[in-house]
């Protein structure tokens, strides 16, 4: 009843209400719709996504093979910034020790282009995932 | 799988909404309302209780798992009896009229029309782009959801200050890159690793983690150290 009241009074004096009300209306409508387009274009044609996505499909075969909680050496070659941060997330419970120091059973590499398997002192290649993700474990104590 | 975590959230908020509101929340409109009040409602209270268990518990078990679904059961049980009490016995004629609506139909058009894309474009976004959230989102917040889900026994290290260091961390802009503590296995270490807060140690009680593992050990030293009647800062383990 109030409502209705309301708007009678609205409709009496206030005719212009509904022109502001297109004002607000009409550019959220094609913001919206720019926006779902424009995403759409994104992430269904040109198959763009979030950068982790891609960690978390490309460490399942890793993180499978790692002993839950223990401390893995990580080395990599990546430039982007949060490469370590990503795996780390990727990895968990496993903790990721940035770096060869110090030492610990497993050392996992990360090659952006990985022409021949690298050589690391006091480990020996366990397995290498071929998508410049490779697992060493330590050879020598 | 992710859709299976939210279901028992979402009836437990749900039918808290319909106990709260049984007259008008399945209805129209309402029951929208009640869909996205319920989940949200249902997330946060389970966490909560998720949280609270792993505190108190140490493990999140099947007993967890069995005790959300038993409340979610009861709940709706509950619902259904209310709405089914109360669902005729109340009217409300300005609720009902359609008169009111109809000047604004162009309106309502409009915000359907929006509301469906926008759902569209949410969707997209999430399962398609970014299902572990933007930067800050995975790397700060979901980690520390992760490890208090996988982390078992270890569970706390999602507040360790190597974690709250991290949170601070910009790579290339510092402050200077946090050091992991690799010591697992020594009790005064992994304390200096973990350093709860003193409200901390009163919320995860000794019995919280299964005897023998590191992380117990860590706790129960900090514990006896507290509860020791000669406790000062000069004996502290931290």
């Amino acid at each position: 009843m109030f409502k209705l009241y309301l708007e009678n009074i609205c409709d009496r004096y206030f005719t212009s209400v509904r022109g502001s009300v297109l004002l607000i209306v009409l550019p959220a409508f094609f913001i919206i719709i720019l926006q779902f387009f424009s995403s759409f274009i994104e992430i269904v044609i040109s198959k763009e996504h979030s950068r982790i996505v891609d960690y978390e499909k490309r460490f399942v075969p890793l993180k499978k093979d790692l002993p839950k909680h223990t401390f893995v050496n990580y080395f990599s070659n990546y430039d982007y910034s949060g490469d370590y941060f990503a795996v780390r997330y990727a990895l968990i419970p496993v903790r990721l020790i940035r770096g060869l120091k110090p030492r610990h059973n497993y050392l996992v590499v990360h090659f952006s282009d990985p022409p021949n398997i690298p050589k690391f002192e006091g480990y020996a290649l366990e397995k290498d995932y071929g998508n410049g993700i490779m697992l060493f474990s330590r050879s020598v104590n | 799988m992710g859709l299976l975590a939210i279901f028992t959230p979402f009836l437990i908020g749900s039918a808290i909404i319909v106990i709260l509101f049984p007259k008008d929340s399945l209805k129209k409109i309402g029951f929208a309302l009640t869909v996205c009040l319920g989940t949200g409602l249902g997330l946060g209270i389970t966490s909560s209780f998720a949280f609270l268990w792993l505190a108190y518990y140490g493990q999140q078990t099947s007993g967890y798992f069995i005790s959300e679904f038993g409340l979610a059961l009861f709940l709706v049980f509950f619902s259904c009896y209310r709405f089914y009490l109360l669902k005729d016995t109340q009217t409300d004629s300005i609720l009902r009229s359609k008169t009111e609506y109809s000047t604004i139909r162009w309106l309502k058009i409009f915000f359907y029309l929006l509301l469906v894309v926008s759902v569209a474009y949410y969707v997209l976004k999430i399962f398609g782009d970014s299902p572990h959230g933007k930067w800050d989102a995975w790397a700060i917040w979901n980690f520390r959801a992760r490890w208090l889900f996988r982390g078992e026994a270890q569970w706390t290290y999602a507040f360790s200050t190597i974690t709250k260091a991290y949170a601070r961390y910009a790579p290339g802009r510092g402050p200077e890159e946090p050091k992991e503590d690799t010591t697992s296995c020594d009790p005064q270490s992994l304390v200096r690793a973990l350093r709860p807060d003193p409200w901390e140690a009163y919320l995860f009680p000794p019995r919280a983690l299964p005897a023998g593992q590191c992380v117990t050990s860590s706790w129960q030293s900090l514990l006896d150290w507290l509860e020791s009647p000669a406790a000062s800062p000069a004996a502290s383990p931290l």
